[in-house]
């Protein structure tokens, strides 16, 4: 063995100390990289009941014409499709549950419909929505409205929250909506462009090293919101709020007939406040432009149901004003 | 916060009051430069810089720096980023005096304010104490020019609750010196 060591010496012109220090290097680095690649992997037991699992997936996939106008109504008269339609979008992680309450709010109405779609990836196995890339999560949104004006339908209003928020901005500032009938209203819930957690910009360092991250939900979210996310989603986040945090830098024009409404919560642990901020100075016109922040401490104020902080009266207050509001808007303006 | 801005305002004219005080009887050295600092996830913010040292303070290992740095100076320039300003006081420690790359280590503080431009925005936090440690290498050329880089981190940042939300916590610094005297 040491006559290799030589052999190997003078073919690199160093002298044994030098090669055997290198190999001890060398024995440390492949230790360190054993030890980043053992740490990135995956959760060693997915439970059924998690949403992560194989068994619990969103309803809209079994049934989506319960949540989908465009497959519940595909031919409506010309009087069904100029009444306002809302395409509601959730965020990162979450599923077509957020939205829920402002369609048991609804009730049963014919003055206006709602679309509750699932964003690419969510919703499914905790391999399928680590697969997918913020595209994906955005092209559910794409499907949808193209059914809706394939339909007919000419009143199409876009509800985000969160991570939804930023994919309808950056779907606006990408150009998405040139040439196709736009949007009447826009109306966002706490859209993300800055994190709160401020360490989400060096997930792409530390990701790696970490694999996933565990969230803290309750019994009732855990059927609903993925318990496991893996580190190449946030990853995704990132991807996409920083995009949309640069074209705000550079501006965003609403399409013409669109307006655009914020609702932001004063404070808020996924998405800073000064997300409105960036909003309120990227987008233009200004007079197409309307911010309201709310005096909540919750993300996504409009989703009271299994919280883990107890809900009150203003928050019950905030939720429903926020839903007349919208749709008074898409109604009357 | 005025308060504070008050008192930091006071003890950076004591310690220049010693600086000036000390620079009758030992040489004191004062570099000016310029700062660009980048937050890791947000904006760069460039400006202004000076450092003070003299012989007789730890032999000129112990340096005061006083700066302003704002977004004004960089994202901000033409774009639609936030208007925010950095107005830094800081202490370094520089190790292997005389060398040409030399470590250090600093502990700043100052005060940072942005400018939401809107009143809609009043009740979110726009101006911050600032608190932070940094540690770097600076390399001295054969002229009077130095330059240095740093990584810091800001022990106060926005958090979605408190803080101003562009404050963020993690940031590096490229700086350039030219010594005076």
């Amino acid at each position: 063995m040491k006559n290799n060591y030589l052999i190997y010496s003078s073919w690199l012109n160093v002298n044994l100390a030098t090669l055997l220090s290198m190999q001890r290097f060398g024995l440390a680095l492949a230790l360190c990289l054993g030890i980043i690649l053992g740490s990135c992997g995956d959760p060693s037991e997915i439970s059924d009941d998690l949403l992560d699992g194989k068994i619990i997936f969103d309803p809209s996939l079994l049934s989506p014409e319960n949540y989908l106008t465009s497959l519940s109504k595909p031919n409506p008269t010309s009087e069904e499709a100029s009444r306002p339609v809302f395409i509601l979008c959730h965020g990162y992680s979450a599923s077509t549950f957020e939205w829920s309450e402002f369609i048991e709010w609804t009730g049963v109405t014919d003055t206006y419909y709602t679309s509750s779609v699932l964003l690419g990836g969510h919703g499914r196995s905790y391999e399928e929505f680590k697969s997918a890339s913020w595209y994906d999560w955005q092209q559910a949104i794409f499907d949808e409205y193209e059914a809706l004006l394939a339909a007919g339908y000419t009143n199409i209003n876009l509800v985000g929250s969160s991570t939804g928020g930023a994919l309808i901005l950056e779907a606006i500032s990408s150009g998405y909506f040139k040439g196709k009938t736009a949007p009447k209203h826009i109306f966002l819930v706490d859209p993300i462009v800055l994190p709160s957690d401020k360490i989400l910009p060096l997930i792409g360092v530390i990701g790696p090293l970490v694999g996933y991250t565990e969230a803290e939900n309750t019994n009732g979210e855990k059927s609903y919101w993925y318990t496991y996310l893996p580190q190449k989603t946030l990853q995704e986040l990132q991807k996409v709020i920083k995009k949309v945090r640069l074209d705000l830098q550079k501006g965003i024009d609403l399409p013409s007939q669109t307006s655009l409404k914020v609702y932001k919560s004063i404070q808020d642990l996924s998405a800073d406040p000064v997300s409105a901020v960036l909003i309120y100075k990227g987008v233009s016109p200004s007079n197409q432009v309307n911010i309201k922040m709310v005096d909540s401490k919750l993300h996504v104020f409009t989703r009271l149901n299994d919280r883990v902080d107890p809900v009150n009266a203003q928050d019950r207050l905030n939720q429903v004003q926020t839903f007349q509001e919208m749709v008074e808007i898409a109604l009357n303006h | 916060m005025k308060t504070i801005l008050k008192c930091l305002v006071t003890f950076l004219g004591m310690i220049l009051f010693v600086f000036t005080t000390e620079s009758y009887a030992q040489q004191t050295h004062i570099e000016l430069g310029l700062r660009s600092q980048k937050s890791f996830g947000l904006y760069f913010e460039n400006g202004l810089v000076a450092q003070f040292s003299s012989d007789s303070i730890a032999h000129n290992r112990l340096r005061l720096g006083i700066g302003y740095i704002s977004s004004r100076l960089g994202s901000a320039m033409g774009t639609n980023a936030i208007k925010q300003d950095n107005y830094q006081v800081w202490m370094s420690y520089y190790f292997k005096e005389g060398h040409k790359l030399q470590p250090f280590v600093s502990l700043g503080s100052g005060f940072f304010r942005a400018d939401y431009e809107s009143d809609d925005f009043a009740v979110l936090d726009q101006s911050s104490l600032l608190l932070s440690t940094t540690a770097g290498l600076e390399f001295t050329t054969p002229f009077r020019l130095k330059m240095n880089l740093a990584l810091g981190y800001n022990l106060i940042s926005g958090n979605g609750l408190d803080g101003p939300g562009t404050l963020y916590p993690v940031f590096a610094q490229l700086n350039f010196y030219y010594r005076l005297k």
